[in-house]
């Protein structure tokens, strides 16, 4: 077909969605390929939040700690530890890996911001998620924190 | 954004609708086209799924989710063009004007538009396998001529660049004309295709 300012010409334009029809696609690759949305990794946000939440049990943090130390926002960090952000911000993946003492880039392929280069990081990334599943009583601490929930909840279902 | 006066045509009976191609298009805007396009797209899945038909045989990028990567679009400086008719855009695409060259043979090294993202709205999808014809043609062949067009405004000479979906090849080489340059291993093994005047 010919490309040049024809798209007010009524006969191209049909002769162009006749050919079009022909074709099962126009879908290109690039901008995809880039972000990763090409071969989108069916790994969740959880993932990525449990391994926020290793590391800064691992450097005995709380949160509030570590998005001080992360110049992050607290309620970003509760929301990527929940597994509920599905996009955190370069900045905030730069500064964690940066707390953490590792590689920018291989903290992007866990928040799933960029494709994995190597494919062993997404076997890596289910084993984690599978061995990290907790099987210990609660510590001292958790269990006072569930209890004080408990009572929360208990309290505002009675005042209903 | 600029907006131009453009017709598309109706499948069905091959009328012609009018509508607007619009330019200056952010990156960003994709997050807001693809919330419109969801439910489409959700919709297809289901007919697939109940159709049983073949993986194989999806459209490509009907499992795309570019909600994930808000932060990382709202970063990029490129911007496109859109087709919308009744406030539903039914086409849009977002080009790259300084980051590629060309690969011809007589053309290397020179600049050209780079078609980093194109798609047509999920109801105008060709998805034979559930017996959907698609609302609206024309569309990716109206915003092509645009990209080109854009090219020539940018004195690339016409010259525009692509990695092509497997699902697409066939339309870049024999309805665009352009010259499959082979597989680009930094592109998941996409085939780079190239046009010049």
């Amino acid at each position: 077909m010919k490309f040049q300012k024809n798209r007010h010409n009524s006969d191209w334009l049909q002769k162009a969605a006749l050919e079009e029809a022909q074709h099962r696609s126009i879908s290109v690759g690039g901008l995809a390929s880039r972000l990763g949305v090409l071969q989108p990794t069916e790994r969740g946000p959880e993932v990525f939040g449990q391994f926020v939440e290793f590391g800064r049990r691992r450097l005995r943090l709380t949160l509030e700690q570590l998005a001080e130390r992360a110049d992050t926002d607290l309620e970003e960090l509760v929301q990527i530890e929940r597994g509920l952000c599905g996009a955190p911000s370069p900045r905030t993946i730069h500064n964690l890996a940066q707390v953490f003492q590792l590689p920018t880039n291989a903290v992007a392929e866990v928040a799933g911001l960029v494709q994995s280069r190597d494919k062993r990081l997404d076997h890596a990334a289910y084993l984690f998620a599978a061995r990290s599943e907790p099987t210990a009583m609660l510590n001292e601490q958790e269990e006072h924190a569930y209890q004080e929930f408990v009572k929360v909840i208990v309290e505002s279902s009675v005042s209903e | 954004m600029n907006t131009e006066a453009i017709q598309i045509v109706r499948k069905s009976d091959r009328s012609q609708v009018d509508c607007q191609l619009l330019s200056n298009l952010k990156p960003s805007d994709l997050l807001m086209v693809e919330r419109q396009w969801e439910p489409a797209r959700q919709l297809i899945h289901q007919h697939l799924l109940a159709a049983g038909t073949d993986r194989s045989c999806w459209p490509e990028s009907l499992g795309w989710d570019w909600k994930r990567k808000a932060p990382l679009l709202a970063q990029l400086a490129i911007g496109g063009y859109g087709i919308v008719e009744s406030n539903a855009w039914q086409a849009v695409c977002l080009v790259d004007c300084v980051s590629h060259h060309s690969c011809l043979p007589g053309q290397l090294g020179k600049p050209l538009v780079y078609l980093d993202f194109i798609e047509i709205a999920p109801w105008n999808w060709n998805v034979a396998e559930i017996g959907q014809i698609g609302i609206f043609g024309a569309c990716g062949t109206i915003l092509f001529e645009r990209v080109i067009e854009r090219s020539f405004d940018e004195g690339f000479r016409g010259r525009v660049g692509l990695h092509a979906l497997p699902q697409a090849e066939s339309f870049y080489r024999d309805v665009c004309g352009m010259m499959p340059l082979g597989k680009d291993a930094a592109k998941e093994n996409l085939i780079y295709f190239e046009r010049t005047k």
